[in-house]
């Protein structure tokens, strides 16, 4: 018995000695990836029509099969993709205009503006029919119908009227002069030639019955490179060449997106060659991708690029401990940010001075700065009535002990590592903080948006190039029981000129000037820590090291908008 | 007979509606609702925006008024759309189903053909070489997690050997649709092998130590005879509820090796129908799940009837 017990002993070892030197089935040729890509997702979409629902799996998938009419670029400007100019105030084709009498902008000012777009002559959907300005005028009308189901409404409910010049020139009025006057990312197009029927038969049950959930592979809903000609709903999509494409002809002939939820499993299928990347957008977190790199960098290219997802602690102001400044500094100081980053991401993550990323345009690193500082955190503690006690651990004179509760994702564990450091660290410092993780559909379903949490709340808040925070940080923004818990400011923060500055950004063109409100409210954010600022994540791709031309872009638009520059190298 | 199955089927029909209320309360009660989870990936979202989709998909109205509309409209067969998939969640389950059936057909299959005759001559040849191999087996399949399993199956089959697909359903012929079956049967069948074969074992022993089964040695029958003729019907009695149990649990899917394989079975998508809520798909799923568990029951029923003819169903 015990030889039997040793030789399976020995058998299991050997066999684990060949997994753990398993060497990939990695990147298969360039040739067999020429006539069908597979990249692996982590998530498959709701729904397929572009402007229901809100989800990157979805949005990954259009980047493939639409275009925008603009979209902010790797470098985070806003570029043309459907359009042929970006209309401007200087180049004559925005024009700031008096609203209609008894306009209703919910006191946005008197004006407004016409925006003039001229869409691609060549432009044309899948099926050939041209796109044309009756497509715009359908996207809006179903856009702005209160039954549609289409998520963000207030894009469409902002746009007055459109006029129609021609076939391809439209002008859009707006009821509001803001800087993001000339930007139409999500006013996704749709065929009025195929969804108009449908739409105007039964606009309550349009989204159930939209072509694009029903009959998925009409090349007519499709305008990008490629188009959707087959669907396993729920696990893969597969893509072909749209030969009435403009632009230029992409690499692959086909491409299929592979749904596998599970990380752990997704790397093993690109291990196996049964899929040949995994996607930045919606593939490995970043202590999973730097494991993988670090086993199979050889056989595969990983980029690493900083991202808008702003890793922060979000403090309940209302709070008696995280509620005074001082304490929230010294929570910081006692922070080793860049010891985190280095021991458990490789340093890829970006430290975070605010919510403002480095990469944004109008970023600035003259602001307060928190260095990890033990001695100065207990220096604050010891000003806001927190006092080393012969336990180690602080109180204050009324003999309540510093213990606050720091929530997050259960589940997620890069944020849970975290949590243990930084309990750690404060512990150092005689901060008595318990974790109580929730899952994520309860922390962000009740927790966060009802305030339910008395201490720190670790998450990431996910917004496009130069957003302003109005959500996040304006006093509006609070949510209450009054308001029906509406608003994203969780953390409960209120002042006056962050209010001021706000208001007057957002309706400021002057890039010079707005600028100059950007930096002000960076100091504003480090001076206050209305939150307190972590780091930016980083999104990993891992791809073949044959894959040329893919650049991850950072931000909300996916790589696979520029899917025609990706190239496969000889 | 009759009476017994009319009775039964009265008593599954009352569980049914029990439950459907039960599982839409459940689901209804839990923090947040589909358009919370939107705010949480989109913060552009605005109040009037959440106010006019609550009401649109109404969510806007209290939970008993949705269930008594959500039950007016299955009583007619209309189960409504999922909102993950927009289709009809009816649609959506009946493919699901079809794969489980498959999934979890062969998988009981292949764990109750290894498992059942593993017991039995284990039970046979208790405290021998055999019976210790046997053992060994059932602890490893039993502890071994699922999860661990299914990745390892993954990297030796499918990485190191390259024999096997990692995961997904296959283009549809008969031969791929069982290549890409071949792990997450192997793995399923490992995990339920150890339990199914460890009750075998223990109910043989104990109708091994009964007086007919002497009997019967006495009057000169083989030891094969009497273990497969005499004794293994008279074990099944008790292995046929662990059995039915297992089965009917089968039909509500393996979330793990669905997961894992991307295997498009019940279990996944009852699970992401509850995260994601939507009400229509997951009350759906359950309450077809709960429908084949207590089918199953019934069928177990059924069998004692069958195996032991003292048994009288009234």
């Amino acid at each position: 018995m015990r030889r039997l017990a040793r030789l399976l002993v020995v058998l299991c070892g050997l066999a684990f000695a060949q997994v753990v030197a398993a060497v990939p089935a990695a990147a298969q040729s360039a040739d067999v990836a020429r006539k069908e890509f597979v990249i692996g997702i982590a998530q498959y979409p709701a729904t397929f029509h572009p402007n229901i629902e809100s989800m990157m799996a979805k949005a990954y998938l259009l980047g493939f099969t639409q275009r925008l009419v603009t979209v902010y670029d790797k470098d985070w400007e806003l570029v043309c993709m459907l359009c042929t100019e970006l209309p401007t105030i200087e180049n004559g084709l925005a024009v700031i205009e008096k609203l209609p009498e008894g306009t209703d902008n919910g006191g946005a000012g008197e004006n407004g503006i016409a925006v003039t777009y001229t869409i691609d002559p060549k432009a044309v959907w899948g099926d050939g029919t041209p796109i044309t300005t009756d497509d715009v005028i359908f996207t809006w009308e179903v856009g702005r119908h209160p039954e549609s189901g289409v998520v963000s409404g207030e894009g469409y409910r902002r746009i007055l009227s459109i006029d129609a010049i021609d076939d391809k020139t439209f002008v859009v009025h707006q009821d509001r002069v803001d800087f993001t006057y000339n930007a139409m990312n999500d006013f996704r197009l749709l065929p009025a030639h195929i969804e108009r029927a449908i739409f105007e038969g039964n606009p309550r049950e349009y989204r159930n019955r939209t072509a694009y959930d029903t009959n998925p592979t009409d090349p007519g809903l499709w305008y990008g490179p490629y188009r959707v000609a087959s669907v396993t709903a729920g696990a893969e999509i597969v893509l072909e060449r749209n030969p009435n494409w403009w632009g230029a002809a992409p690499a692959f002939d086909r491409i299929r997106l592979v749904a596998i939820e599970n990380t752990a499993a997704l790397e093993a299928n690109l291990l196996s060659g049964s899929i040949q990347m995994i996607a930045g957008e919606l593939g490995l977190s970043l202590d999973q991708a730097l494991a993988f790199e670090q086993r199979n960098g050889d056989d595969y290219k990983v980029i690493y690029k900083s991202a808008l997802f702003y890793e922060h602690l979000e403090p309940n102001l209302d709070g008696p401990i995280v509620g005074d400044l001082r304490v929230r500094q010294a929570l910081l100081h006692a922070i080793d940010r860049d010891a985190i980053n280095r021991q458990l991401f490789a340093g890829k993550q970006t430290i975070a001075l605010t919510n403002v990323n480095p990469l944004d345009w109008m970023y600035t690193a003259d602001v307060v700065r928190y260095p990890y500082d033990p001695a100065r955190a207990a220096a604050l503690l010891d000003e806001a009535g927190w006092r080393e006690g012969p336990d180690g651990w602080r109180a204050n004179d009324a003999g309540e002990r510093l213990a606050f509760t720091l929530m997050s994702t259960a589940g997620d564990r890069s944020r849970e590592l975290v949590e243990q450091v930084l309990q750690n660290q404060w512990r150092e410092v005689g901060i008595d903080v318990s974790i109580r993780n929730q899952p994520a559909r309860v922390l962000f379903g009740e927790t966060i948006p009802q305030r339910k949490f008395d201490g720190l709340a670790l998450f990431a808040w996910l917004s496009a190039p130069e957003s302003v925070p109005r959500t996040t940080m304006h006093s509006t923004m609070i949510p209450t029981e009054a308001n029906n818990w509406q608003g994203q400011n969780s953390a409960g923060y209120s002042s006056e000129r962050v209010d001021a500055l706000i208001d007057a950004m957002e309706i400021e063109l002057d890039r010079e000037k707005r600028g100059e409100m950007w930096r002000e409210l960076q100091r504003l954010y480090a001076e206050e820590l209305p939150a307190i600022p972590l780091w930016f994540r980083s999104q990993a791709f891992i791809m073949p090291t044959w894959l040329g031309g893919l650049e991850p872009t950072g931000n909300q638009y996916p790589t696979s908008l520029w899917v025609e520059t990706w190239s496969i190298a000889e | 007979m009759a009476v017994f199955l009319i009775r039964r089927l009265i008593d599954c029909t009352i569980v049914l509606v029990v439950m459907s209320f039960v599982v839409y309360a459940l689901i209804g009660l839990m923090p947040g609702d589909p358009i919370d989870l939107m705010v949480t990936s989109d913060p552009t979202l605005s109040a009037a925006d959440i106010a006019r989709l609550k009401a649109l998909y109404g969510l806007d109205r209290p939970l008993i008024d949705r269930y008594l509309a959500w039950a007016g409209d299955a009583l007619q067969g209309k189960f409504g759309y999922s909102r993950l998939y927009v289709q009809p969640a009816a649609a959506i389950v009946s493919d699901r189903l079809g794969n489980t059936v498959l999934l979890m057909g062969l998988a009981f299959a292949l764990a109750a053909a290894i498992a059942l005759p593993a017991g039995a001559i284990a039970a046979q040849k208790s405290g021998r070489l055999a019976d210790h191999v046997i053992n060994l087996v059932a602890f490893a399949g039993i502890s071994m997690p699922q999860f661990w399993l299914a990745i390892l199956a993954i990297i030796v089959f499918a990485v190191l050997l390259g024999w096997l697909p990692a995961g997904g359903m296959g283009n549809g012929s008969i031969g791929d649709t069982l290549r890409h079956l071949a792990l997450p049967v192997f793995t399923l069948a490992i995990a339920s092998i150890g339990g199914l074969l460890r009750y075998t074992r223990g109910a043989t022993r104990e109708v091994l130590r009964q007086d007919f089964i002497r009997t019967a040695r006495a009057k000169g029958l083989s030891e094969s005879r009497v273990l497969w003729g005499h004794a293994m019907r008279n074990a099944m009695i008790p292995v046929v509820t662990i059995l039915a149990l297992d089965f009917g649990a089968l039909f509500s899917g393996a979330l793990i090796t669905e997961t894992m394989f991307s295997w498009l079975g019940m279990g996944k998508t009852i699970y992401d129908a509850i995260m994601g809520n939507d009400y229509n798909l997951a009350l759906l799923g359950l309450l077809i799940a709960t429908a084949l568990v207590l089918l199953c029951n019934l069928l177990a029923d059924l069998a004692y009837a069958w195996l032991d003819p003292r048994v009288r169903l009234r």
